[in-house]
């Protein structure tokens, strides 16, 4: 692909959200779990989406794929909007403009590989010898030909993950979304799925969204938004901030952290549950002077 | 569609054992309905198998009465006498046919007594298992599944209406639970029955060139106080009742049965459904649209009933050859019409029992795919 596609590409925007917003509950055990998020992701672009648990990510996937409607605002698919349409449309839409892949990889487990794969095609009534040959090149892009006839319950994790991936493109879909694509696999496979999903938005020319807490893949990503208590910052271009785990001495960041608490005015960074706990229950034993 | 209905033909493959002892449920839910239909239908062939072999196109009775089967008639030899002058009337043949008891005290039970005219070779057992088949006097012909229950062979004798006869014929298709056949001479017959004159029924045939209804229409223009049936009404008066007597308990089984098979197959769409949850909410995420999912329920049971159907159709001959081989005293004829409607009715039962997972399936969270 030349610098000039490149750039062409960069400019279309496949994914819009604009001011995303989701509640649950209500009154005093109201959570809000996306608050007013933003975002545009570009054809070829690759989107890392972090933050701690239940910091609302899967929430903003949802939104972001049709599978939950906001409370408010709006979310498009190169110009089609998700938001608002009849259910039936929206699965449609679905079908053809979304990839899905899960870190469970959810994958029909009576079905076999080719069959799987031949799914989401079939749902939009692709003829079957088009969406045979699809199949079959995406079989022979993954490497998984041989395993075509296999059940999903006689693959690895690695060649699982893969299925899932050549699932989500049978229809060639502008725009995948993956939930925690590397979270089941050793890093080995993890690595491989990793760098064919950096694949598919480079050289496909898709955008690809990505929740994930592995590192790897913040290597290769675009953008890496950091999203907590339902609000989406952008951080790929921030320095770590380091902070010290009082209890254990290890180096945490203080974006990422998860533990933390407030201690005489000042707020601690924990790197486990467990060093939270032991400051907590002796915190001047940690304190040092004039920290 | 195409897509789900994959979907569930593999998942049905993928689970046969379950499917397979599920569909053995219903088919066995639909066996006892037909069976028992079967049973009562058999047992009306049996009973009519006489009014079909007999040589009378037009049946006279006593007035009132339209049945042989649990009836009795009685005709004076006046109005034998007055049915043979009757215009188009070719031949009139009395005949003394009346139910008995047979048997001994402990175990009697009722049978049906036919006295063979003198000289006639065509009122009397049409298929013969062993012996003769015409009785002489003291004799009697029995059908060979009585003989069998009764223990008794050639040459023994049973108790008919108190009175020792000598079995001298063991014949076939003259048996039912019942009304089975037993034939005597006319004379042992009159004796047994205590009847000194007239006849029980009168078997008429009409004269050339006019056929059955006409001739009992002209019968009936010309006598009071008999009732005249062609033979085809007698066949089916008598094959009516027969069915009767089961109606209810046949109905009463087949609701049963559609009862049950509504249960097997819920709870089989429950199970399958609740353990196929998270794929269907996969289905539903990568854009299979909710009819679709409904629909992929609904065709889960039609499957499973279609699949129990066939099992049903597949078992009927093999039962019924080994039935008629161990219990050859049963007769049992099976219905396609009824087969049909059974199998319509689990059809629909099946359709209604994947309502409640097809609703539950509808509000199946998409989001439910991103759970580990």
């Amino acid at each position: 692909m030349s610098k000039q596609d490149t750039q062409k590409l960069a400019a279309t925007v496949t994914l819009r959200a604009q001011n995303l917003d989701k509640t649950f509950g209500v009154g005093d055990t109201a959570v809000h779990a996306v608050d007013q998020v933003s975002l545009d992701v570009k054809r070829g672009e690759l989107v890392l989406i972090k933050g701690p648990s239940g910091s609302g990510k899967t929430t903003l996937l949802s939104m972001l794929g049709g599978l939950l409607r906001p409370d408010h605002g709006t979310v498009e698919v190169e110009g089609h909007a998700l938001t608002g349409l009849p259910e039936a449309e929206l699965a449609e839409l679905r079908a053809r403009r979304i990839g899905f892949v899960f870190q469970a990889y959810n994958l029909l487990s009576a079905l076999s590989v080719e069959d799987n794969i031949l799914f989401p095609a079939r749902l939009v009534k692709t003829p079957l010898a088009e969406a045979r040959e699809r199949a079959g090149q995406l079989l022979e892009r993954l490497q998984l030909t041989h395993r075509r006839r296999a059940k999903p319950g006689q693959l690895s994790g690695g060649e699982r993950q893969r299925v899932a991936v050549a699932r989500a493109l049978v229809n060639d879909p502008p725009l995948i979304l993956a939930d925690e694509p590397t979270g089941n696999l050793d890093s080995q496979r993890g690595q491989e799925v990793a760098m064919l999903l950096h694949e598919i938005a480079r050289e496909d020319g898709r955008a690809v969204v990505i929740v994930t807490h592995d590192p790897r893949i913040e290597d290769i990503a675009d953008h890496v938004l950091w999203l907590e208590d339902g609000k989406l910052r952008d951080r790929k271009e921030e320095a770590h901030d380091w902070a010290r785990d009082p209890v254990c001495n290890m180096r945490v960041d203080r974006w990422t952290a998860t533990e933390r608490c407030d201690f005489e005015g000042r707020e601690y960074f924990f790197c486990s549950s467990r060093c939270r706990e032991r400051f907590r229950s002796a915190p001047q034993q940690y304190v040092r002077p004039g920290q | 569609m195409s897509a789900m209905l994959g979907w569930v033909l593999h998942s049905l493959w993928h689970e046969r054992v379950s499917v397979l002892a599920s569909a053995l449920g219903i088919a066995l839910a639909m066996l006892l309905s037909l069976y028992l239909d079967a049973v009562f239908r058999g047992e009306a062939d049996q009973i009519v198998q006489f009014i079909e072999r007999a040589p009378g196109e037009v049946w006279i009775l006593q007035d009132g009465a339209r049945n042989l089967h649990m009836n009795r008639s009685a005709l004076s030899a006046q109005q034998i006498a007055d049915v043979q002058r009757v215009e188009g009337v070719a031949t009139v043949r009395p005949l003394l046919y009346r139910d008995v008891l047979v048997g001994p005290d402990a175990t009697q039970r009722i049978a049906y007594l036919v006295g063979i005219p003198a000289g006639a070779t065509d009122i009397g057992p049409w298929s013969l298992a062993a012996g003769q088949s015409v009785p002489k006097a003291g004799e009697i012909v029995i059908p060979a599944p009585l003989a069998r229950s009764e223990g008794l062979e050639l040459g023994d004798t049973i108790r008919v209406e108190g009175r020792q006869m000598r079995v001298v014929g063991l014949s076939r298709e003259t048996f039912s639970m019942a009304n089975p056949f037993l034939f005597a001479t006319e004379t042992d017959a009159r004796a047994l029955l205590d009847r000194d004159d007239g006849a029980n029924l009168m078997l008429v045939t009409p004269a050339e060139g006019l056929d059955a209804t006409t001739l009992a229409e002209h019968i009936r223009a010309s006598l009071e106080n008999v009732q005249v049936l062609t033979r085809a009404e007698l066949e089916s008066s008598d094959r009516a009742l027969a069915m009767q007597m089961g109606g209810a308990l046949i109905g009463l089984m087949a609701v049963i049965g559609l009862i049950v098979n509504l249960l097997i197959v819920s709870f089989a769409a429950f199970v399958f459904l609740s353990n196929r949850q998270r794929e269907m909410a996969v289905s539903r995420a990568i854009g299979a649209p909710p009819w679709m999912l409904v629909g992929s329920a609904i065709l889960f049971c039609l499957v499973l009933s279609l699949f129990g159907c066939l099992l049903a159709g597949a078992a009927i001959p093999a039962s019924s050859y080994a039935l008629g081989r161990w219990v050859p005293e049963v007769a049992v004829r099976f219905s396609a019409e009824v087969f049909l409607q059974t199998a319509a009715g689990t059809l629909a039962m099946s359709a209604l029992a994947a309502l409640p997972p097809a609703l539950r399936i509808v509000h199946v969270d998409p989001a439910l795919v991103f759970n580990e």
